[in-house]
């Protein structure tokens, strides 16, 4: 597997919206330039926050190229999704995901990590944490990044010898 | 038995030595206990172990070894003392009894008729009273005063056989066992609860006698004592106890019939003659008794009256005829809080004259009463059981200790005698003020005091009398005042004799201890420098311990040139982490000339920032707020001796035996600010170094204005006898500044006060234009004798409230009256320029007192010469041993003050063309103040001590922003100018500016213009002066030469330097001879200093010993170096005249074993580390085999997380009970790192960990409170809301977590974290939220720099050892160790991340 894959990646908003979707796959998978991506990282300013009750917050996180829409979901204690899991758990993670939420104001530079997912066509990232960033430079110090690692890392084809390691590596998580 | 000899008491007196004659007990005992081959006395089988071990190996603890107890000398031969056993004389008469023994109403008497001695008998059966007894074993210990003795009788027989045994014993000194009254109201049958010591009523007694032989009838009455004491008896209120068949219930009793309840309690006073059966009494407590013959009576103490039973002259005490058999005794729940219970140990110290009796090494027994008065028997070594004493756990900061409290109700048996020769060190107490000072206090600040007795006997011994510290019958003393200064009201107890405190005992609040953690210890100096060699010690051990697995040792070594060095640890602890309290005087040592704090016992380097002129060298100072500073190499481990004791231990305090360092190479020294420190009001036996140091020599006079361009070093060892005339000298550069200061002497009597400011500020002004120059160049001015007129002084304070009169008064010294008298001289070029000014003086007690002063130029300003460079003359200042006070107190680039003496001082000619032979000598007589300059207008009504700068306010630590700790060795004038010095001119804005021309001009001729380290690449520009260098006679040895200049910088490391290097880099050829020896040596060594600014760093090469090498130089030392000479480029060279200031220290600790709940401390090295270390991808490390890389990534997910509680190891190491410093150590956690490349595991342990981790981080109250983990938070301060406090706190019930994360669960991290604990405590769900939270919370944090290592297939070993029921590594899976972790500064990364990308 592409070491991409498992990695949240960090590109720049125009860069994420222009990632690619194979419907069929399974896991659903995106891909940037031929390369699946599967969680990605985003700095940026929100510019928009929408409430749905318990239920959810959507956001939009505007790094100066472009807004990625977010979604945080607050539903862990009614979803039959985590129904399964200990309940101490559920209601933990349901602490942390509103506590995220309420970091989540406008005008705060969010540093944001999720999964890409895709809601109606449009790309979104499904939330998993929040930091929001009290250093203005972090949005500057994660440009450069994001075309340090396009340039060192997601445009480098990775060599099948790289593959390998990394598969091993993988499977051993 | 044949071969016994008789001995007689008056032999034993005569021997006056300790003996045994326990010989006997060898032939017929089995239970016998040999020790060294002597028979000794006999002791219960479970005690014999320990006994045994307290002969063989007497307790080793710091900083003494007790010398070995000598066991009591035996005869080699069986032994018989033949003589009778008696009860104490009841009428107190000192026939019978020795005088020398003060338990006179206690002690049995043993007699054979060649002396008396006192005595005490193991299984007294009473019926041998009175009687002749054949003593088979004893012990016979002589008094320490005085010369009699103390039988201790272990075995004896009966000779007569044929004696009947009695139950029934007379009390009073007419009643038979044929007559008993048997009388409902005259019988108490009971348990014998307690007894009370004797005590003495003066009262007048009816001598009703009744017998026909005396005056028929008569009655007759005589003023007497009466003697007497308390007994407390429990009564049993069933039918048959309050029947008449008192036979039966006593057989009852015996028999162990459990229908009896003692519950009832009820008293009975045993006086006259009744007196004497104290010490039978004593032995029956526990017992079931019956009195009879008894009388009920009420007695009146004060407004309280007590219904009790007295004896009369028909009283029995009545005995059963069997064995006793024991009521079990009553136990209550433990908690320290002053409850009474029953103890039994071996008595293994007796210190205080008796009044602390240590216990097994471990308890303490406080019998501090007068009255109590404990058997003679109370030897070391001695097995005793003690009834109804107080149980006590007081909170001191400085120990842990269980402490037993004696009281009226206490009774103290012993068990077993003592088989060691230790004499019996309680003699006769004398009533003193302090006596009843201790006794007045609760018990547990009673051993406080007596702890401090000790510790201010130890200290000042020899310069303060025994009077001065114990005080006397009628004079407190210096314990007593210093105590009473500091005891809350709480632990003072009302005493109320020895029948209230007995009958109402829980009423009198007897016991009853109160909380308070404020009481803390005056140790000896050599107990706290025993104590920090102990916890430097413990550091490196733990250090040790916490090694990385990696195989980072704790010796960090620093590389220059090729060649690697230990690096020097400095850690800093406060005041409240130690709980001690630094007493001494402030002296120069003799032999480094460095500033110490010293008592009797030793000395201790201190730093004083605010160290004032007005020093009083005879006054003993007291310093409660201080910090500690440990600087060393880690490299001393054998010293590991040092941790068995603890220095601040009770019996350490109480032992006087001195103690002497044992580290070399650790520099331990205090720092704290004279304003925090008190003056203890006694004047010292000391020869004084005849410098009062006081403001005396400021009151009148004419003074010069020096500005110190330079300190020179001391050039050779100062340990010449201080008083001898061949003593060295130290000496410091000035400049004079042409400026005198005049200041007319002051009418100490009157005050007037109450100036206003605008009055005043009028005046000023006044007087400066008058005297201007242009106003007086025709005239040549002449000061008025000043005693014409009084002047007049005035608090600062009091300025502002005004009054007329007062307003006058001080606008006097303003008026024309002041105006100078003029040279008739006309058109003279020589001017004087007068300038009226305010002068404030502070003295020790921060008291400033207002007063005025006239400024005045001496030397003439031309027309045209304002603003055109003067010069101005040079002074070398020579300090003499006794000036060294002096000496340490200046500053380069300050302004002083110097009373004019035209013998001392021969440049203060008219002839200033002479300046650069201008040479002072400063003795103790010619005081120097500094001096500082301030505008009127600052001048405010508040004295500027009132508000001291926030940076000094809260404690005397500086705390960075990073957390770490720094403290100021200098105070900056710039922060608080009127603080800092001595004396304050307050000038005009008008005489300001003129003044203000001199000394720019002076700052600059003096080249004191501080470079940078940055600005020393260049130095063509630096200011300096020029050293050349004579051509030298030998033509192979040529000098360096350049320019001198002054370096300011951040000290990265210092080390001992290779000669060869030296040579290379200072490119000459001969240096002579380099010793090449330890800093800590007085040795003078070669030392590469490394000096940076925030960009670059300097090396600083050269020869330094001791005496130069300032305290606290060290990596993480701000510091000034002043003429140092330039070689090249980031080269400089120490010179013999090089001076270095050290401006502040902070904490360096290379690494960090615990994680405080501070932020780790920023650290030099690492911080290089971090530069230098490329940064890469996670992604590229795959391919690459760089062995070290730095990424920028965040925390994915905890694989392995290893907490452990760190109090374990060394208990007393943390110390930080008071500042709450939390400890949690971290010995391995791994994580999932991810930095948008790739991911990889990371292993990380301590502080590197608790980054990673988030532990230092706020965590909001909302998200904690959310988490289903709720704690009772007392404060809200920054500590108490990260993470790491709660950890703590969940550490404090667990000794070891071990959280593993099972599955992938990278999106859900605590799904599948597993937990196992190492305690019997069950890992309880709500600290497993908070723990899942902290882990969940540490996956969204901030970006973190991380410096890691690929681990080698050893390392992986290794850390699978570590984990080895966690899970299997794969070694072929890239595991990187983290050296570094830090937080991302953004704008860093971001500039480094651009220059990559554009290049």
């Amino acid at each position: 597997m592409d070491p991409t894959y498992g990695t949240h990646v960090k590109l720049l908003a125009f860069d994420f919206l222009s990632l690619t979707q194979k419907s069929s796959s399974d896991p659903i998978c995106f891909y940037r330039k031929g390369r699946p991506v599967s969680r990605a990282e985003t700095v940026g300013v929100v510019v928009s926050r929408e409430r749905k009750g318990d239920k959810f917050l959507k956001f939009l996180v505007d790094d100066g190229t472009g807004c990625i829409p977010c979604i945080l979901w607050l539903n862990h204690l009614n979803s039959p999704y985590f129904s399964r899991c200990n309940p101490s758990d559920v209601r933990l993670m349901a602490d942390m995901a509103a506590g995220f939420a309420e970091e989540i104001k406008l005008g705060a530079l969010a540093r944001v990590r999720g999964r890409i997912t895709s809601y109606r066509g449009a790309l979104q990232i499904t939330v998993s944490d929040v930091f929001v960033e009290r250093d203005p430079n972090a949005q500057i110090s994660y440009w450069l990044d994001s075309i340090r690692l396009a340039v060192n890392c997601y445009n480098v084809l990775p060599s099948p010898n790289f593959l390998k390691h990394h598969h091993q590596q993988n499977h051993k998580r | 038995m044949d071969g016994v000899k008789i001995v007689t008491i008056a032999e034993l007196l005569k021997r006056s030595r300790p003996l045994t004659g326990a010989s006997s007990i060898h032939l017929s005992s089995s239970s016998t206990i040999f020790t060294n081959g002597t028979p000794t006395s006999r002791i219960p089988s479970e005690r014999s172990r320990e006994f045994q071990l307290l002969v063989e190996a007497p307790t080793t603890s710091f900083p003494c070894q007790k010398p070995n107890p000598n066991v009591l000398s035996s005869l080699n031969h069986p032994t018989l003392i033949i003589g009778n056993l008696n009860l104490p004389s009841s009428d107190g008469g000192s026939t019978s009894i020795p005088l020398s023994c003060s338990s006179r109403y206690s002690c049995f008497i043993f007699s054979d008729g060649s002396s008396t001695v006192c005595c005490d008998v193991l299984d007294i059966d009473f019926n041998i009273v009175g009687k002749q007894i054949h003593v088979l074993a004893w012990n016979f210990v002589p008094f320490k005063y005085g010369d009699c003795g103390f039988l201790e009788i272990v075995r004896w027989s009966l000779p007569d056989t044929t004696v009947s045994n009695l139950d029934a014993f007379p009390l009073g000194s007419t009643s038979s066992v044929c007559k008993e009254h048997f009388k409902a109201g005259s019988r108490i049958f009971g348990r014998l609860e307690s007894v009370s010591p004797v005590s003495v009523v003066p009262c007048t007694v009816q001598n009703r006698t009744s017998d026909s032989e005396s005056n028929c009838g008569q009655n007759s009455s005589s003023r007497r004592n009466m003697s007497g004491f308390l007994v407390e008896m429990m009564l049993c209120e069933c039918p048959l106890c309050g029947s008449k068949a008192l036979e039966n219930a006593l057989h009852d009793s015996v028999q162990g019939k459990s229908c009896h309840a003692f519950l009832r309690p009820v008293f009975v006073y045993l006086f006259g003659s009744a007196s004497s059966w104290h010490p039978a009494l004593y032995k029956l407590i526990g017992n079931v008794v019956l009195f009879t013959g008894l009388k009920k009576k009420l007695i009146f103490t004060g407004k309280e009256s007590y219904a009790m039973f007295t004896t009369t002259d028909k009283a029995l005490l009545h005995l059963p005829r069997l064995p006793a058999l024991r009521l079990p005794f009553r136990s209550t729940l433990m908690r320290g809080k002053g409850e009474l219970d029953l103890y039994t140990g071996i008595i293994t110290g007796v210190y205080m004259q008796g009044m602390v009796v240590e216990l097994d090494g471990k308890v303490w027994l406080l019998l501090t009463d007068l009255l109590l008065v404990p058997p003679h028997s109370l030897r070391v070594g001695s097995l005793i059981s003690l009834k109804n004493v107080h149980f006590v756990q007081p909170k001191f900061s400085w120990t842990k200790v269980l402490l037993l409290g004696a009281c009226y109700k206490t009774c103290i048996n012993v068990k077993s005698f003592s088989p060691l020769e230790p004499l019996c060190h309680i003699q006769a107490q004398k009533q003193s003020l302090l006596r009843k000072f201790i006794d007045s206090l609760v018990f547990s600040a009673r051993l406080w005091l007596l702890l401090m007795v000790s510790s201010f006997r130890k200290k000042f011994s020899g310069i303060l009398s025994e009077k001065d510290i114990l005080g006397s019958k009628h004079k407190v003393g210096l314990v007593q005042m210093y105590a009473t200064s500091y005891l809350p009201p709480c632990v003072f107890q009302p005493r109320h004799g020895v029948f209230m405190e007995f009958c109402k005992h829980d009423e009198c609040g007897c016991g009853s201890e109160s909380n308070y953690a404020d009481l803390k210890l005056v140790v000896p100096i050599s107990n706290l420098v025993g104590y920090c060699e102990a916890m430097w010690v413990k550091l490196l051990a733990q250090m040790d311990s916490d090694s990385d697995i990696m195989g980072n040792s704790r010796n960090v070594s620093l590389s220059c040139e090729e060649k690697s060095y230990g690096r020097l640890i400095r850690r800093i602890f406060s005041s409240k982490d130690i709980g001690v309290v630094l007493m001494g005087n402030l002296q120069i040592s003799p032999s480094s000339g460095r500033l110490q704090l010293s008592d009797v016992t030793g000395s201790i380097d201190v730093v004083i920032p605010d160290f004032p002129s007005n020093w009083d060298v005879s006054s003993i100072y007291e310093v409660q707020d201080y910090s500690l500073v440990f600087e060393g190499l880690p490299t001393q481990t054998d010293s590991l001796g040092l941790l068995k004791g603890d220095p601040f231990s009770c019996n350490n305090i109480f032992h006087h035996v001195p103690f002497t360092r044992k580290i070399d190479r650790l520099a331990i020294y205090a720092h704290f600010y004279l304003k925090d420190a008190n003056r203890v009001n006694v004047p010292l036996h000391t020869p004084s170094m005849g410098w009062s140091g006081n403001l005396k020599g400021l009151e009148s006079g004419m003074f010069h204005l020096l500005f110190i361009t330079h300190k020179f070093p001391a050039m050779q060892h100062l340990q010449g006898d201080p008083i001898t005339s061949n003593m060295p000298s130290l000496f410091v550069e000035a400049m004079m500044l042409p400026w005198d200061l005049f200041l007319p002497l002051e009418n100490g009597g009157t005050h007037p006060s109450n100036a206003p400011m605008a009055k005043l500020k009028e005046d000023m002004k006044y007087n400066v234009t008058e005297n201007l120059p242009e106003n007086l160049c025709n005239k040549r001015l002449k000061i008025a004798p000043a005693s014409s007129r009084p002047l007049t002084s005035v608090s600062l304070c009091d300025l502002g409230k005004s009054s007329e009169e007062s307003y006058n008064c001080l606008g006097d010294c303003f008026s024309p009256y002041w105006k100078f008298s003029t040279n008739q001289k006309a058109g003279s070029s020589n001017h004087l320029l007068e300038m009226p000014c305010f002068v404030t003086a502070r003295a020790f007690d921060h008291q400033n007192t207002l007063r005025s002063g006239i400024l005045y130029r001496k030397k003439p300003y031309s027309k045209d010469c304002i603003g055109a460079n003067p010069s101005f003359q040079k002074v070398l200042l020579e300090f003499k041993f006794e000036g060294f006070f002096n000496y340490q107190y200046l500053r380069i680039g300050q302004y002083y003050i110097l009373k004019q003496c035209m013998e001392e001082l021969p440049c203060n000619s008219e002839n200033h063309g002479n300046l650069n032979n201008g040479q002072a000598l400063i003795t103790s007589t010619s005081p120097l103040w500094s001096l500082s300059f301030f505008l009127h207008g600052t001048l405010s009504c508040e004295p500027p001590y009132g508000h001291p700068p926030d940076v000094y306010s809260s404690s005397n630590t500086v705390i960075l922003s990073d957390g770490s700790s720094k403290l100021l060795f200098q105070e900056f004038p710039g922060q608080s100018p009127e603080t800092c010095s001595d004396v304050n001119l307050y000038l005009s804005s008008d005489a300001m500016n003129l003044l203000k021309v001199d000394i720019e001009t002076l700052e600059k001729q003096s080249g004191m213009t501080f470079v940078a380290p940055v600005e020393a690449i260049n130095f063509s520009v630096c200011i300096g002066i020029k050293m050349t260098v004579p051509g030298s006679a030998i033509p192979d040895c040529r000098l360096p030469e350049g320019n001198l200049i002054s370096l300011h910088g951040h000290i990265v490391d210092v080390h001992n330097f290779d000669c060869n290097s030296v040579q290379n880099c200072l490119r000459y050829e001969a240096i002579g001879d380099i010793h090449h020896l330890k800093f800590f040596q007085g040795l003078p060594s070669n030392v590469c200093i490394h000096l940076s600014n925030d960009c670059n760093i300097v090396r600083i090469h050269g020869n330094l010993c001791k005496l130069v090498f300032p305290i606290g130089m060290g990596p993480g030392a701000s510091a000034t170096f002043h003429r140092l000479l330039v070689l090249g480029q980031y080269e400089l060279m120490l010179t013999p005249v090089s001076f270095i200031v050290i401006n502040s220290v902070k904490e360096v600790n290379h690494l960090s074993d615990t994680c405080s709940h501070q932020h780790p401390s920023s650290d030099d090295s690492y911080d290089s580390l971090l530069e230098t270390t490329p940064c890469g991808l996670i992604y590229e490390l795959q391919c690459l085999e760089s062995k070290t890389m730095r990424f920028n990534c965040r925390v994915l997910a905890i694989n392995v997380l290893v907490l452990e509680k760190s109090e374990g190891k060394f208990e007393k190491l943390p110390l930080r009970k008071q500042s709450k410093t939390l400890l949690v150590r971290i010995p391995l956690a791994g994580f999932v790192l991810d930095d948008g490349s790739s991911s990889f595991y990371c292993w990380a342990n301590a502080k590197r960990a608790a980054t990673m981790l988030r532990l230092y981080e706020k965590i909001s109250d909302k998200a904690l409170n959310s988490s289903c983990w709720r704690l009772k938070r007392t404060q809200t301060d920054k500590a108490t809301s990260t993470a790491i406090y709660y950890l703590d706190k969940i550490l404090s019930k667990y000794n070891r977590i071990i959280v593993k994360n099972c599955g992938a669960a990278l999106d859900s991290p605590c799904q599948d974290l597993t937990f196992s604990v190492t305690s019997d405590n069950v890992f309880s769900s709500s600290d497993e939220n908070l723990l899942k939270f902290i882990i969940l919370n540490a996956c969204g944090g901030s970006v973190l720099n991380v410096v890691g290592s690929v681990m080698d297939s050893d390392a992986i070993v290794k850390l699978q050892k570590e984990i080895s029921d966690m899970e299997t590594l794969n070694p072929s899976v890239k595991h990187i160790w983290a050296r570094e972790v830090r937080h991302l500064n953004h704008l860093e990364d971001a500039r480094n991340k651009i220059k990559e990308l554009v290049r």
